[in-house]
C-alpha cells in the first residue's frame, strides 16, 4: 500500500495553527450576586413583592413614647400586602392589609406584641410599590426613618454613645425569617476592642427580635463602635441610642439608626448643614472593619467642585475606629456639604455622620451609603413644626454630570424645591424644603446620585438616606 | 427383483472357524474377500476403483457391483456413445458379477440384492468370508484388502477399515466414534498432512464410511445393514451393531484408501442425516436409555431449532425438526432393533471429552463436529489465546496495567461507588428501572415521559438477575467500562500489528485521563464513550475493509473477519442500535469518526473503502432509525423537544458540565485542564508515527489522526460556539466525550507507529543523518518515544495509590437530613414521597434537570445553574434530562420569581408540588472529601435567605444549603371543600404506575404528578370525570377528581402507546440481529473453502 503523508501533515499543522489563533482568553462570567442594593430600595415592579424590616422598640420601653410603622402607597392600585409583628420572646403575629392608592397604613407593633419591649416589624407589599418608614417618640426626641429592605451577614454600627450618664444603648438584631441565625458581636469602645463571652454567638431564633444591651456591657464609652458577623442566617440590625442630654457632651435625641450592611471603598453622607453655634457639633465616625491596616480620607463635597477644604486623613488599624470632628474650622463659611469617605488603598471601610444639638437638643446618625442610584423617594411627614427640613442630592460620580429633577408622587409639592437642576461630578445640592403636609418625593437622576433627608425642629432632629428605587441602583466608581 | 449380466469363477477358502456362531476365523492368505460397489450415478471414478481392486496383492476378490440406477446405459446398438456399466466394469475386471436392480433405493438394501443375486448366480462356489465394500470413490492400495484381512484375523475383529488419504495425500477419514447422543464424531474432523499421528487410534467406534470390510458370517448375523437406517450412515450403523454383538471394530493403518477428485472436497453426510441417525439410534434403546435420552435430545432439537434460525442454518434446522416424524414413521423397525441390541455405550472412557454431555448437546444445537482436540468453547479458546497473548511481547505491560487499574480502584471494588454527579446509586426497587423504560414514565421533574437511553432498561433487567446488590452491580459496570474499553482498543489494534501494538494501544488507553475525571466528577457519558467507541471505531474501519482491516490496498491482519456488504450493514445498524440504547450522544462522536475515516483516507492519496464506508454507514443508519422509529419521529420535532430534548441537552451533563476548553483541555485529554499536563506526552509517539511509518502502518496513523482531528475540530467549534448558541443541540455531548474520540485515534495511532517503530525510525533516521550518528539518531528517537509512553502513564500510576482514583467517599445525601427514600412495592405512605429540589451547578447536582435560565436568556447570570426535582433522593433514573414538565416549569417560574423580586413566599410555590426540602449544590461531595466546587452566585443564596416560608437547616456540610419548606403540600391530596385544607391521602405503591389512594375527606383529590395526559384515575373501580383546573368543585392549577370520605382512588399509567413502542422496538432489534447474524452466517459458508477468518 502507497499511502502519502504530506497532505496529513500540512492539514494538521494548518488546524492547529487556526486553533490557536483563534483561541479566545479566559471568559468572564457576569455574577448574579454582584447587583449593588441599597439598603431600602423600594420596587416599582407591578409583579414584584417587597419585603421591608422595620426594628425597633415598643412604648414598653421607657425611653419610647411610641413607634410608628407606617406603609404609603405610592403606586395608581390599591396595594395589599401583609404585616408580621414579632418580639423578642418570638411571638409572631401576621395581618394582611389593603391600602387605596396614596393612601397610608399605620401600625404600631406595641399593640400587636402587647408587653414586648422590642418588636420587628415585617412589611410584604405585593403586586405595588409602596414606602415603608417608621417614627419613634420619645421624651428626649424622636427619629423618622425609612424601613430597610436588606437582610445581610454582616453589619457595622459605626457609633453609639454608652458615656455615663445619661446615655443608653442598644443594638437590636431582627431575623424576619424562619430560620435561627447565630451572630457574633464585637465592639470597639474607648480603650480598644472588646468582645464578652455573651457577644458571641448569640442566637437569634426564627421570627424573633433580640436586643443586646450595649450600655451594660460596654459601660461608660464616648463612642462604641459595633460589628456583628452573621454566622447562620441573614439578620437586620439597628441601633437604638437614647440620650437625656445629663452626659459629657449635652447630647439628648432619640436615634433608631440602621446598621451599615456593607462595607466598599467610598461611602457617603450628603446633606450636613451647620447651624454655627457653639454646642452643635458634627463628626464623622469611621471604622476600618477589615483585618489590615487602611489609609482613608475624609473628603467633603460641596456645591462646588473646587471649595479648597482639605480632607482629613486617617490610618487604622484593624478593628479600629476614628471620630472625624468637623468642627475644627476647616469647614468655615462653606455652606451645606456632604462627606465622603474614601479609601486610598482600596480596602473597604465603613462611616457613620452625626450631628448633635447641644443646648436645644436633638441627635441625627446616618449611616453612610456605598450605593448610589438613578432614582430616590423621599417621603415626608407633616412638616410643620420643624425649623429646617433639607433634602440634599449628591452626585459621587468622578466624571459626568448628572441632571436630577423631582417629582411629587403623593402630597403637595413644596415651594422651594427645584424642578431640574444639573450636578457636577463630586458635588452636592441641597433643598429647603420649608413646612407643609406630608408627601412623597421621587428624585430622577440621569446618573446615579445619593439623596438624605435632614430634619430639624425645636427639640429634635433626625436624618436619613432616602429609599432607593429598586433596579436603579450603582455602585459609585473607585476614585483615582 | 434384480438380475445379473456377469460372473467370475470364485475361488476356494480355507475358512478358519469365525467367533460368531462357532465357526473358525478364516487363514487369512485365502480368504475370499467379496467387494461390493454400488453404482448409483455416473460413478466417474469406477474405473479406478475397479483398477484399484484390480490390483490388490490379495488373491482371491470377486467384484460384485450393483447397479441401482433408474435410468440405465444405452440400449440398442448405436455408436459413439459412451460406453456401457457393463463395458467399463468388463474392460476392468471381466470376472465380475454385476446385479442391475433398479428399483432398489439405498445402499444397504442394494448390498442385500447383491448378495441375494450372487448366492443364487454363483450356486455352488463358495462364500466368502469377508465383504469389501467402497461405497466411496477411493483407489486402495495395492496391499490394503490384504492387510485388511490380515489384521482382521489376527486381530480377530469383526469390522476393520482403511484409512482414508485425500488425492493429495492429506489424511482425511480414520474412524468414527459417538458421543452420549449419539452424535458420530469423526477422529479426523478436518484434513490434515498423515504423519502418522492418527495411527495410535486403531479402535474407534466404526470404520470409515469410503471402504470398509466385514466378516461375511458377521454380516449375515446380524443381518445386514439396517433396511430403514439413513443412506449413508450404514457403516455407524453396522459398525455399532457390530461392536454391540461382541465384534471388534479396528483400523488398520498400513491400509490406504486414496480418493479420488479434488483436494479438501471431502464432505461428511449432510447434515440432514445426522439428526435421523442419531435419533434412530436413541429410538432402538432400551425403555430406560430411551426415556432417558430422548428428552434430552429433544431440547437439544429445540435449541438447535433456533440456533439455526438464529444463525441462518436453515438446513440446520429443518433437518432436526424432520429427523422426528421421520424416525417416529419408522419406529417399529427401529424398536425391533432393540432385540439385536443396536446400541452400546460409546467407547469413550470417562473423562474423554468426546463423552461429554455438553458438547453431545452442542453438536446437536450447532449441527458442528466439535471433533477436535481441543474441547473448549469459542470464547474459552479466545479467552486463553488473549490470555497467552499476554505473555507475548508486551505482554507484561498489560498485566502491570491491569495490575494498577486493579489496585487503583480496591477502594471501590470493595467499599462500592460513592454517588456522584451522575454516577448516582441504582433504585431502590430493583425493577424500577425496567419498568420506567418499558412504561416510558420517571418520577423526576415531578414525572415526565421521558424515559432516559434505552441501556436503562438493560440495566434494569440486570439488577433483576444479579444475585448479589444492586450496588456491586453497578460498581461492575462502571468499573467494566475501563476493562471494554480496553479490550476495545485491543481489538481495534489487533490488525495492526503484534502484541506490542496492542499492549502500547492499551498502554496509551487506560492512560488517558478521561475515565478517571468522569469517574471523579461522576459523568456517564465520557464513561459510556470510554467503553464503546474503541468498538465503533473498529466497527467502521471493518466497514471500509481496507488494510489491515480488509482486503483493499493490502492484505488483513490478525482476527480480521471479512463480511459481504450487507452483513456489514447489518452489523453496523445493529451496532448503532447499541449505541443509541447506551446514550444516544454516542452519534456525534460517530459521526466524528466517520469524517475522520473519510478525510483521513482522502488525505493518504486513495479512496480505497470510501464508498463501501459510506455505504454500510448510510445503510447502517437507516436501520438504526427503522429501529428507533418513534424516537426518529418524535425528535424530528413533533413533540417539540427536538434534538436538544432527546440527545439531554447542555444542562444534562453536555457542555453545561464544564467550563471553557480550549486547545489545552484537548492536549490534556482533560476538560477540566488548567494547563498542560502529563497526558500532552501521549502524543509523541502518534506525532513520530505520522512522520515516520510507512506503507498501511502509515494509512492506518493518517486515518487515526484524522480521527483526533475530527473531535479536536468539532470540540473547538463547539467551544467558540461556531455551530449555534450555548443551546445549541450539540453542546448535549460532554466534552469528555469527544476527548474519548481523541483518545481513540490516540492509541491507535500509537499502535500503528509502534507495529514498525524501530525500522520506521531508521529509515527516518538515514534521511536526516548519514553515516554512524544513524543509530544514534533512531536510538534517541525511540528515547523520546519511550519516556513520552512513560510520562504519559505516570499520573495514572500515581492516582492508583490512592485506591480510589480520587473520588469522593461520601455522597450528598448521607449528609442531607431529613430526606428519606422512595417507595417500593407494597408500600404505603401518607401525603407522597416528599420531593427535592436541587439548584446549582448541573456539574454538581445529583440529579439532571432543566435551566435556571431562561432560553432567550443564556448569558445571564444564571445560565450555568440549573434545577431538579427528586422524589426522595436520587438515583440512576433522576440522570437523565426530564424536559419542560409542568412541575419544573412552575417550579422554575417561582424560584426566577424570586430571583427577580416577586415573591418572598417561595416555599408556598415549591411547597404546592410537593417540595419538602430545596438543597443548593455548591459542591459535588461533601466536605472535606475530593469533589469538585461550583459555588452558586451569593444572590441566589441571598433570595432563598429571604423568603419567609423557607426555614434553613442548620449544621449541614458545606457543601450543601439546605432549606425546609414550612408550607409544604402532600403531592397526593385533597382539597377540603369546606375550609380549602389540603388533606393528604393515603398512598399505597402497587407498582410503579399503579397507585391505589385512599381519601381522607371529602373534597377534590389532587395529584402533584405528571404527566396529566398519562394518568388514568378510578374512584371505587368506577372511571372517574377528571375536573379541568380551576373548574368548578375541583382545584386551582391542577386536575381533579371528587371524593368522599373512605373513597378508594386507583391511579395508574397509561402506558399503552409506551409499551407499543418498545414492543415493535424489540422486534425490530430482534429482526436486525436475526438479519445481522444470517448474512453473518452466509457469508462464512460462502467462504468456508477459502480463506474465510484470518486469524493468525
Amino acid at each position: 500500500m502507497i499511502a502519502k503523508r504530506g497532505p496529513a501533515i500540512a492539514v494538521l499543522a494548518a488546524l492547529v495553527i487556526a486553533a490557536a489563533a483563534t483561541s479566545s482568553g479566559l471568559e468572564v462570567r457576569v455574577d448574579a450576586g454582584d447587583r449593588p442594593e441599597a439598603r431600602s430600595a423600594v420596587v416599582l415592579d407591578r409583579r414584584s413583592t417587597a419585603l421591608w424590616f422595620c426594628t425597633g422598640p415598643t412604648a414598653g420601653l421607657a425611653e419610647v413614647d411610641a413607634r410608628i410603622v407606617e406603609v404609603v402607597g405610592i403606586s395608581a392600585s390599591p396595594t395589599e400586602g401583609r404585616v408580621t409583628v414579632v418580639d423578642e420572646t418570638g411571638r409572631a403575629v401576621e395581618r394582611a392589609f389593603r391600602i387605596d392608592p396614596g393612601g397610608r397604613l399605620e401600625v404600631s407593633p406595641g399593640q400587636f406584641v402587647s408587653g414586648a419591649v422590642f418588636a420587628g416589624v415585617t412589611v410584604e407589599v405585593r403586586g405595588g410599590a409602596a414606602v415603608v418608614g417608621q417614627t419613634l417618640w420619645g421624651p428626649d426626641g424622636m427619629d423618622r426613618r425609612p424601613c430597610t429592605t436588606r437582610a445581610a451577614d454582616t453589619w457595622v454600627v459605626p457609633w453609639s454613645t454608652t458615656a455615663r450618664p445619661g446615655n443608653r444603648a442598644w443594638v437590636l438584631l431582627h431575623n424576619p425569617f424562619r430560620a435561627a441565625a447565630v451572630a457574633d458581636l464585637r465592639f470597639v469602645g474607648d480603650i480598644g476592642r472588646r468582645e464578652t463571652l455573651d457577644s458571641q454567638g448569640v442566637v437569634v431564633p426564627g421570627r424573633s427580635v433580640v436586643a443586646y444591651d450595649v450600655t451594660e456591657r460596654i459601660a461608660d464609652s464616648a463612642v462604641v463602635s459595633a460589628t456583628v458577623d452573621v454566622r447562620v442566617g441573614r439578620v437586620v440590625v439597628a441601633r437604638l441610642q437614647v440620650s437625656d442630654g445629663s452626659g459629657p457632651m449635652a447630647t439628648r435625641g432619640l436615634d433608631l439608626a440602621p446598621g451599615v450592611p456593607e462595607a466598599a471603598t467610598r461611602v457617603f453622607v450628603p446633606g450636613f448643614a451647620r447651624t454655627g453655634e457653639a454646642a452643635d457639633g458634627g463628626a464623622v465616625v469611621v471604622v476600618n472593619t477589615g483585618v489590615e491596616t487602611m489609609e482613608a480620607e475624609v473628603v467633603v463635597r460641596t456645591a462646588e467642585q473646587d471649595h479648597g477644604v482639605e480632607p482629613w486623613r486617617l490610618v487604622l488599624r484593624s478593628g479600629q475606629r476614628h471620630v472625624v470632628d468637623l468642627d475644627d474650622g476647616r469647614l468655615e463659611g462653606i455652606g451645606p456639604f456632604g462627606v465622603e469617605v474614601r479609601t486610598l488603598d482600596g480596602r473597604p471601610v465603613a462611616a457613620s455622620a452625626l450631628y448633635r444639638f447641644g443646648e436645644a437638643g436633638g441627635l441625627s446618625v446616618r449611616p453612610a451609603v456605598a450605593v448610589a442610584a438613578r432614582g430616590w423617594v423621599v417621603d415626608l411627614g407633616e412638616r410643620y413644626g420643624s425649623t429646617t427640613d433639607v433634602l440634599a442630592v449628591m452626585n459621587p460620580a468622578i466624571e459626568g454630570i448628572a441632571t436630577i429633577g423631582v417629582k411629587v408622587l403623593a402630597g403637595i409639592a413644596p415651594a422651594s424645591v427645584v424642578r431640574s437642576v444639573e450636578l457636577s461630578p463630586g458635588t452636592q445640592v441641597s433643598f429647603d424644603l420649608g413646612a407643609g403636609p406630608p408627601v412623597v418625593l421621587a428624585v430622577e437622576s440621569t446618573a446615579p446620585v445619593i439623596a438624605s433627608v435632614h430634619a430639624r425642629a425645636e427639640s429634635s432632629a433626625t436624618g436619613s438616606i432616602a429609599v432607593a428605587v429598586a433596579g436603579t441602583e450603582a455602585r459609585p466608581a473607585a476614585s483615582r | 427383483m434384480g438380475t445379473w449380466c456377469g460372473s467370475s469363477v470364485g475361488n476356494t477358502v480355507d475358512a478358519a472357524p469365525p467367533p460368531i456362531g462357532g465357526q473358525p476365523a478364516p487363514r487369512a492368505s485365502s480368504a475370499l474377500v467379496l467387494a461390493m460397489l454400488v453404482v448409483d450415478d455416473e460413478a466417474p471414478a469406477l474405473e479406478a476403483v475397479l483398477a484399484g481392486l484390480l490390483a490388490q496383492d490379495h488373491a482371491r476378490i470377486e467384484v460384485l457391483v450393483v447397479d441401482v440406477r433408474l435410468v440405465g446405459d444405452r440400449v440398442g446398438n448405436e455408436l459413439g456413445g459412451p460406453p456401457s456399466l457393463m463395458e467399463r466394469v468388463g474392460l476392468i475386471t471381466p470376472s465380475s458379477l454385476i446385479v442391475r436392480s433398479p428399483g432398489v433405493s439405498g445402499h444397504g438394501p442394494a448390498v442385500a440384492t447383491g448378495l441375494r443375486v450372487r448366492a443364487v448366480e454363483r450356486t455352488g462356489s463358495p462364500d466368502p468370508q469377508f465383504l469389501l465394500f467402497v461405497p466411496g470413490q477411493v483407489v486402495l492400495g495395492d496391499t490394503a484388502v490384504r492387510r485388511l484381512v490380515e489384521r482382521a484375523v489376527e486381530v480377530n475383529a469383526g469390522v476393520v477399515g482403511p484409512k482414508v488419504v485425500g488425492p493429495d495425500g492429506a489424511l482425511e477419514e480414520t474412524g468414527w466414534r459417538f458421543d452420549p447422543l449419539g452424535s458420530p464424531v469423526p477422529v479426523v474432523p478436518d484434513p490434515e498432512p498423515d504423519q502418522g499421528q492418527r495411527d495410535v487410534d486403531l479402535r474407534p467406534d466404526a470404520v470409515a464410511g469410503a471402504a470398509w470390510m466385514v466378516r461375511a458370517d458377521l454380516f449375515a448375523e446380524l443381518e445386514g445393514f439396517d433396511p430403514d437406517g439413513v443412506d449413508g450412515t450404514g457403516h455407524l450403523e453396522f459398525c455399532q451393531r457390530a461392536r454391540t454383538a461382541g465384534a471388534a471394530v479396528a483400523i488398520v493403518p498400513s491400509a490406504v484408501a486414496r480418493r479420488v477428485g479434488v483436494p479438501d472436497s471431502v464432505r461428511h453426510p449432510p447434515t440432514l442425516a445426522w439428526p435421523r441417525f442419531r435419533l434412530r439410534r436413541l429410538m432402538a434403546l432400551p425403555l430406560t436409555g430411551l426415556l432417558a435420552r430422548v428428552p434430552v435430545l429433544a431440547v437439544a432439537t429445540l435449541a438447535g431449532v433456533f440456533y439455526g434460525i438464529g444463525t441462518g442454518r436453515f438446513r440446520h434446522a429443518r433437518g432436526l425438526l424432520w429427523a422426528w416424524p421421520w424416525n417416529l414413521r419408522r419406529l417399529g423397525s427401529a424398536r425391533r432393533k432393540v432385540k439385536v441390541g443396536t446400541l452400546r455405550p460409546s467407547s469413550a472412557v470417562v473423562g474423554d471429552h468426546r463423552g461429554s454431555w455438553w458438547l453431545a448437546l452442542r453438536r446437536v444445537a450447532t449441527g458442528r463436529v466439535l471433533a477436535g482436540d481441543d474441547d473448549r468453547s469459542d470464547g474459552l479458546r479466545h479467552l486463553n489465546s488473549a490470555f497467552g497473548a499476554v505473555f507475548g511481547p508486551g505482554g507484561l505491560a498489560i498485566m502491570i496495567a491491569v495490575a494498577v487499574l486493579g489496585f487503583g480502584s480496591r477502594s471501590l471494588i470493595v467499599d462500592g461507588l460513592s454517588p456522584v454527579g451522575r454516577l448516582q446509586r441504582l433504585p431502590d426497587e430493583s425493577g424500577d428501572l425496567l419498568a420506567a423504560w418499558w412504561a416510558g414514565w420517571r418520577s423526576t421533574g415531578t414525572g415526565t415521559s421521558g424515559s432516559g437511553p434505552d441501556g436503562l432498561g438493560l440495566v434494569g433487567l440486570l439488577v433483576g438477575i444479579w444475585p448479589y446488590s444492586s450496588d456491586s452491580l453497578w460498581t461492575v459496570l462502571v468499573l467494566g467500562s475501563f476493562a471494554v474499553g480496553a479490550f476495545g482498543i485491543w481489538r481495534l489494534a489487533r490488525p495492526v500489528g503484534g502484541g506490542r501494538s496492542r499492549a502500547v494501544a492499551v498502554l496509551v488507553y487506560l492512560a488517558v485521563p478521561i475515565p478517571y475525571e468522569a469517574l471523579r466528577t461522576g459523568r456517564l457519558a465520557p464513561l459510556a464513550a470510554y467503553a464503546v467507541m474503541p468498538w465503533l471505531v473498529r466497527r467502521l474501519a471493518g466497514a471500509q475493509a481496507m488494510a489491515p482491516y480488509g482486503l483493499r490496498g493490502g492484505e488483513p491482519g490478525p482476527g480480521t473477519r471479512l463480511r459481504s456488504l450487507w452483513s456489514d450493514v447489518l452489523v453496523t445498524g445493529l451496532a448503532l442500535v447499541a449505541v443509541v440504547g447506551v446514550d444516544p450522544v454516542l452519534l456525534v462522536p460517530a459521526t466524528v469518526v466517520f469524517v475522520g475515516l473519510v478525510a483521513g483516507t482522502a488525505l493518504t492519496g486513495t479512496t480505497d473503502g470510501l464508498f463501501r464506508l459510506m455505504m454500510v454507514v448510510v445503510g447502517g443508519a437507516a436501520l438504526a432509525a427503522v429501529v428507533h422509529l418513534p424516537t426518529v419521529l418524535s425528535v424530528s420535532g413533533s413533540d417539540g423537544r427536538g434534538w436538544a430534548g432527546w440527545l439531554g441537552g447542555p444542562i444534562a451533563g453536555g457542555w453545561g458540565a464544564t467550563d471553557s476548553i480550549g486547545l489545552e483541555g484537548i492536549l490534556s485529554l482533560n476538560a477540566e485542564a488548567d494547563g498542560p499536563s502529563a497526558a500532552l506526552a501521549l502524543f509523541i509517539l502518534p506525532a513520530f508515527a505520522l512522520v515516520a511509518a510507512r506503507g498501511r502502518h502509515l494509512s492506518v496513523v493518517v486515518r487515526a489522526w484524522f480521527v483526533v482531528v475530527g473531535a479536536a475540530s468539532l470540540l473547538v467549534m463547539l467551544d467558540r460556539e461556531w455551530l449555534g448558541d450555548s443551546g445549541s443541540a450539540l453542546r448535549a455531548v460532554d466534552p469528555g466525550v469527544l476527548l474519548v474520540v481523541v483518545a481513540v485515534g490516540l492509541a491507535w495511532a500509537s499502535a500503528a507507529g509502534v507495529a514498525g517503530l524501530g525500522s520506521d525510525l531508521a529509515h527516518l533516521a538515514q534521511q536526516v543523518h548519514t553515516g554512524r550518528s544513524v543509530r544514534m539518531v533512531r536510538n534517541g528517537l525511540l528515547g523520546v518515544v519511550v519516556a513520552g509512553l512513560s510520562v504519559g502513564v505516570v499520573p495514572v500510576l500515581a492516582g492508583s495509590l490512592a485506591g480510589d482514583w480520587g473520588t469522593a467517599r461520601t455522597d450528598l445525601a448521607s449528609v442531607l437530613p431529613g430526606t428519606g427514600g422512595r417507595l417500593v412495592d407494597g408500600q404505603s405512605v401518607r401525603g407522597g414521597v416528599a420531593r427535592v429540589l436541587w439548584m446549582g451547578d448541573p456539574t454538581v447536582l445529583p440529579a439532571a434537570g432543566v435551566p435556571l435560565a431562561s432560553p432567550g436568556d443564556r448569558s445571564g447570570p444564571w445560565d450555568p445553574l440549573a434545577i431538579a426535582v427528586t422524589d426522595g433522593l436520587p438515583d440512576l433514573s433522576d440522570q437523565w434530562a426530564p424536559g419542560e414538565t409542568a412541575g419544573l416549569a412552575e417550579l422554575r417560574s417561582a424560584l426566577r420569581s424570586a430571583l427577580d423580586g416577586a415573591t418572598h413566599r417561595l416555599g408556598a410555590d415549591f411547597g404546592r408540588w410537593g417540595v419538602a426540602n430545596v438543597v443548593v449544590v455548591s459542591r459535588s461531595a461533601p466536605v472535606p472529601g475530593p469533589g469538585i466546587e461550583r459555588p452558586v452566585p451569593d444572590r441566589l443564596l441571598e433570595v432563598l435567605a429571604r423568603q419567609l416560608d423557607l426555614e434553613r437547616v442548620e449544621a449541614v456540610n458545606g457543601a450543601l444549603v439546605v432549606y425546609r419548606n414550612t408550607t409544604v403540600e402532600a403531592p397526593f391530596s385533597v382539597v377540603r371543600d369546606r375550609n380549602r385544607r389540603v388533606v393528604p391521602a393515603l398512598i399505597e405503591r402497587r407498582s410503579m404506575g399503579d397507585l391505589v389512594i385512599e381519601a381522607p375527606a371529602d373534597g377534590a383529590l389532587r395529584w402533584m404528578v405528571g404527566p396529566d395526559d398519562r394518568w388514568r384515575v378510578r374512584v371505587d373501580g368506577r372511571p372517574a370525570t377528571v375536573l379541568a383546573s380551576g373548574e368548578a368543585y375541583g382545584v386551582d392549577h391542577r386536575p381533579s377528581v371528587r371524593v368522599a370520605t373512605g373513597s378508594v382512588v386507583s391511579l395508574k399509567l397509561d402506558d399503552g402507546w409506551s409499551t407499543g413502542r418498545r414492543r415493535l422496538q424489540l422486534v425490530m432489534v430482534g429482526l436486525l440481529a436475526l438479519l445481522a447474524s444470517w448474512a453473518r452466517t452466509s457469508r462464512d459458508v460462502s467462504l468456508a473453502g477459502g480463506q474465510a477468518r484470518v486469524d493468525r
